[in-house]
């Protein structure tokens, strides 16, 4: 394959990606991307940006031509324009099966509505619920107790007498009850089935996932038919695969927010993967679903004062207005306020503490990208709360959309997905060192020296603060971190140092290398003055001008 | 995108279609018919009727066909919501089944021993809002030749509706609590409230949503302490007294809301684009911080960050220049 084109549909973003062979390597030509769902708009950018035609009578130029117009493979990733509702009825709930059927639906770029039989008055009550609902997809989870499905069949056969699109319901649970369900509505509905009690619960998720995303790429073709793609690929399903290949690859720990339509977060390391979505809670269209967070939790991050009615406005403002850019630095230092807010609450239902936290590297998508690089890393930083083993975590973007592109393309040739993922996939956005233990407010925590070249900078960190070590583009640099008393880097022992040096020196990044001493977990004071002046404090750590934060 | 022009954000003496889409319409007007904003189009179902269905043999514990049985109303009948349906006596307890939604009784299915209530929705007199010719009649809409003045808005948060205009500020930035509506509008003051914000806020997630207010509301700026753009307010306030319409995007056929005043005129300019010239007076649409400035560039793709592709302008404010996308630009007049 010489060149790919993909397709990265989204709520708020289309983008384009177009890749080629650059001295015989897939490298990334670069990346359109245009406000709201505009494939045709995005593509007509693309073909102006970089000087080759890419249709012809509106359909795909496939293969590339010599001169480079067109491409050998054209991917869609992404989700559809509307997020599919999933109900997941648990009936005669079984704890260990409600969480099978949780993680397997949280795992799928489904808005997801729990519906607990046991709760609900009346089979009519049940009725009119779904029929209200009118989900797409049903998931239906429980123990063996027969009489309960019984009666909650005829509730889900008489919903579904009343002609909503019901594309597939999937059950969970044993095999008897499998075959009650077939046959109470097994001619009404399209009907799967996997027995908790034959397979590994991690099977079950697993089987359950890759049905609902299939069918969300399903979906996402059927959006898309006119144009004749060669493949369609969901969104989660292609940034796990790339991130199982970083893991692989470099023996990485990574997490990934997402907010391309809803939030989507992933936890990988070689242990095994997590992914969580949400619906409807983002910067744009979803962003009235952060007030579920509680206007509180945003306003904490904020370096100035804002009312909780004034944040809720700003929500629906943002719902209002539906357009991604976020131009001033109130509107960027609000946005960042969220995101950390979103990803903390994301966290807390993420992998067990411990893993959660023991990060080597943390990827922003997109979105973020567009954050200024300060705000960026903040995101990262106070988001996830990383504590790597060693100290180290990496920070990058995924400015390119480049990962679920990979992921996507690995459908058809995982070698060049391959190439191209480990050559332009992520942009170097700072390597933090993490300091944690105990001390003195304003005590010297760790001190050190940088080298880059002959540039030789000695630093000394106080507690409480963040540093950042700049250094030129281009070079890598030698680092040696020592802890005063008392305090670890990382979740190595009080007082052990640590440096990088000959063949582990540090890459570039933007920022460069920031020392993070302000221990972990990070606390925030409780009075709001005091904590609005802390979180100036760490803005202006990392460089941002006093003045724009208001 | 919008590539080259933009809507205005206020227009005068300007020729719209206003389209009412109508459900189970009994017309009471005709093609050619003059028309007044109070003028009656039609008897049209409000909304959508709805259904529930009683899972009526389940509840009772009965084969489907033996349910009609328990029925204590007949099909056909008015019912309303929590009114008993059916009833089964077992010893000397009763059992119920009642009716979740007020209707009438349609159908009651022998194979599922279902039972459908279906409401009526109930039928309201559609006002034209506007003033004008009526120029098509249609089974599900009448569209109207209408011309007047226009101020386009953000967003219009419930149903279309119809009045005489009061302005109660004195200034664009004047934030009126409710305590300040005066007896003018003693209407609205049971609706408007501290929990106010949140309701509209609401209706903006869910449009589907039962409305909570009898009026709509159009955004022109959006939630907080925003103040009305300057030719908003000015174009409010010189039309004090007079009829004005707040209607839909859709009934309008723009991409967005408005606010129109019918005149009385017989000849208005098509509303159209406005070009984006330097020098043109444009209101910025920026979320945290809205307000006016000056076109100093014509439109132009800019990449911001260099991946993001999107047609932008240079604007001057405040003696600063910055890039807007020209999605968040509406000219000031169709004469700026």
């Amino acid at each position: 394959m010489h060149g790919a084109v993909a397709i990265s549909c989204n709520q708020g973003m289309t983008r384009i990606v177009l890749a080629d062979r650059v001295e015989g390597e897939p490298r990334l030509l670069g990346t359109v991307a245009v406000p709201g769902r505009d494939v045709e708009t995005g593509l007509a950018f693309a073909e102006e940006r970089f000087g080759r035609r890419l249709l012809a009578e509106e359909r795909p130029i496939r293969p590339r031509g010599l001169l480079g117009d067109g491409a050998d493979a054209w991917i869609a990733v992404g989700s559809p324009a509307s997020v599919p509702l999933l109900a997941v009825l648990a009936i005669a709930p079984d704890p260990l099966l409600t969480d099978l059927a949780k993680r397997a639906a949280e795992a799928a770029m489904v808005e997801t509505h729990w519906i607990d039989a046991t709760q609900v008055a009346s089979l009519t009550a049940l009725v009119q619920q779904l029929v209200e609902l009118r989900p797409r997809f049903l998931l239906l989870t429980g123990g063996s107790d027969e009489r309960a499905w019984q009666s909650a069949m005829v509730a889900v056969s008489n919903a579904l007498g009343d002609a909503f699109d019901l594309e597939v319901g999937i059950v969970i649970a044993p095999e008897a009850i499998q075959q009650l369900v077939a046959k109470t509505i097994g001619d009404q509905v399209e009907l799967m089935g996997v027995d908790p009690t034959t397979s590994q619960p991690a099977e079950v998720v697993r089987a359950v996932t890759s049905e609902f995303r299939s069918r969300v790429a399903t979906l996402l073709s059927a959006e898309l038919k006119a144009l004749e793609l060669d493949r369609f690929v969901d969104r989660a399903t292609a940034l796990e695969r790339a991130l199982a290949f970083l893991v692989r690859r470099a023996d990485q720990r990574v997490a990934l927010v997402d907010l391309e339509q809803g939030m989507l977060g992933i936890w990988a390391r070689s242990e095994g993967m997590l992914t969580l979505y949400r619906a409807g809670r983002d910067l744009e269209q979803g962003a009235l679903g952060l007030a579920a967070l509680g206007p509180e939790t945003i306003a904490r991050w904020l370096p100035f004062p804002m009312t909780e009615e004034d944040i809720l406005d700003w929500l629906a403002n943002r719902v209002m207005t539906a357009s991604p850019f976020l131009f001033e630095w109130r509107d960027q230092l609000i946005a960042t306020a969220a995101v950390r807010a979103l990803v903390q609450d994301l966290a807390s239902a993420g992998p067990p503490s411990g893993m959660r936290e023991d990060l080597t590297l943390v990827v922003l998508g997109p979105r973020l990208a567009w954050l200024p690089a300060e705000l960026a890393l903040l995101c990262a930083l106070d988001g996830f709360a990383p504590l790597p083993a060693g100290g180290l975590v990496s920070v990058a973007l995924d400015e390119a959309d480049l990962l679920a592109t990979c992921g996507a393309l690995a459908e058809i040739d995982p070698g060049y997905a391959a190439t191209l993922l480990e050559r332009d996939a992520l942009f170097p956005l700072a390597h933090v060192i993490v300091v944690a233990g105990d001390a003195m407010e304003g005590a010297i925590a760790v001190r050190g020296e940088v080298r880059a070249g002959d540039l030789v900078h000695r630093f000394a960190v106080p507690w409480g603060s963040l540093h950042v070590l700049p250094f030129p583009s281009g070079r890598s640099a030698e680092l040696l971190v020592e802890p005063e008393a008392g305090v670890r880097i990382g979740s190595l022992e009080p007082g052990v140092a640590i440096e990088f040096a000959g063949e582990a020196a540090l890459g570039w990044t933007r920022l460069g290398i920031v020392i993070d001493a302000r221990g972990r977990p990070l606390r925030l004071p409780d009075d709001p003055p005091v904590r609005a002046r802390r979180i100036r404090s760490w803005l202006a750590d990392l460089g941002v001008a006093e003045g724009v934060m208001r | 995108m919008s590539a080259l022009g933009r809507l205005p954000l206020v227009a005068q003496d300007v020729e719209c279609l206003v389209r009412h889409r109508l459900a189970a319409p009994e017309l009471r007007v005709a093609v050619g018919q003059l028309v007044e904003p109070e003028t009656i189009l039609a008897m049209a179902a409000d909304g959508l009727p709805r259904s529930a269905r009683i899972a009526l043999a389940a509840e009772l514990g009965v084969a489907p066909a033996d349910a009609a049985r328990y029925l204590v109303r007949a099909l056909g009948e008015r019912v309303e919501a929590g009114e008993v349906v059916a009833v089964r006596r077992r010893g000397l307890r009763s059992q119920e089944v009642t009716s979740p939604i007020a209707g009438r009784l349609v159908t009651l299915d022998a194979e599922t021993g279902l039972l459908t209530v279906v409401t009526d929705p109930p039928r309201r007199a559609v006002p034209a809002l506007v003033a004008g010719e009526v120029r098509s009649v249609a089974d599900d809409a009448v569209t109207i030749r209408a011309i007047g003045d226009l101020l386009l808005g953000a967003s219009l948060l419930g149903r279309e509706g119809a009045g005489p205009l009061i302005v109660l500020a004195d200034r664009p930035d004047r934030e009126l609590p409710a305590e300040e509506f005066d007896e003018r509008c003693r209407a609205l003051e049971p609706f408007w409230g501290s929990a106010t914000p949140t309701r509209l806020q609401r209706a903006l997630v869910d449009p589907s949503a039962d409305w909570p207010f009898p009026f709509g509301v159009l955004m022109l700026e959006g939630f907080g302490r925003l103040p009305v753009p300057e030719p908003a307010f000015d174009f409010l306030a010189e039309r004090t007294g007079r009829w004005v319409a707040l209607l839909s995007s859709a009934s309008l056929g723009l991409d967005r809301p408005a606010c129109f005043v019918s005149s009385r005129s017989l000849q208005g300019q098509p509303l159209q684009p406005v070009a984006l010239v330097p020098g043109a007076v444009v209101h910025l649409r920026l979320p945290a911080r809205p307000g006016l400035g000056r076109l100093v560039s014509v439109p132009f793709v800019a990449r911001q960050p260099d991946s993001l592709a999107f047609r932008a302008v240079w604007v001057e404010r405040d003696g600063n220049r910055e890039i807007v996308p020209v999605d968040l630009v509406d000219p000031v007049a169709a004469d700026a």
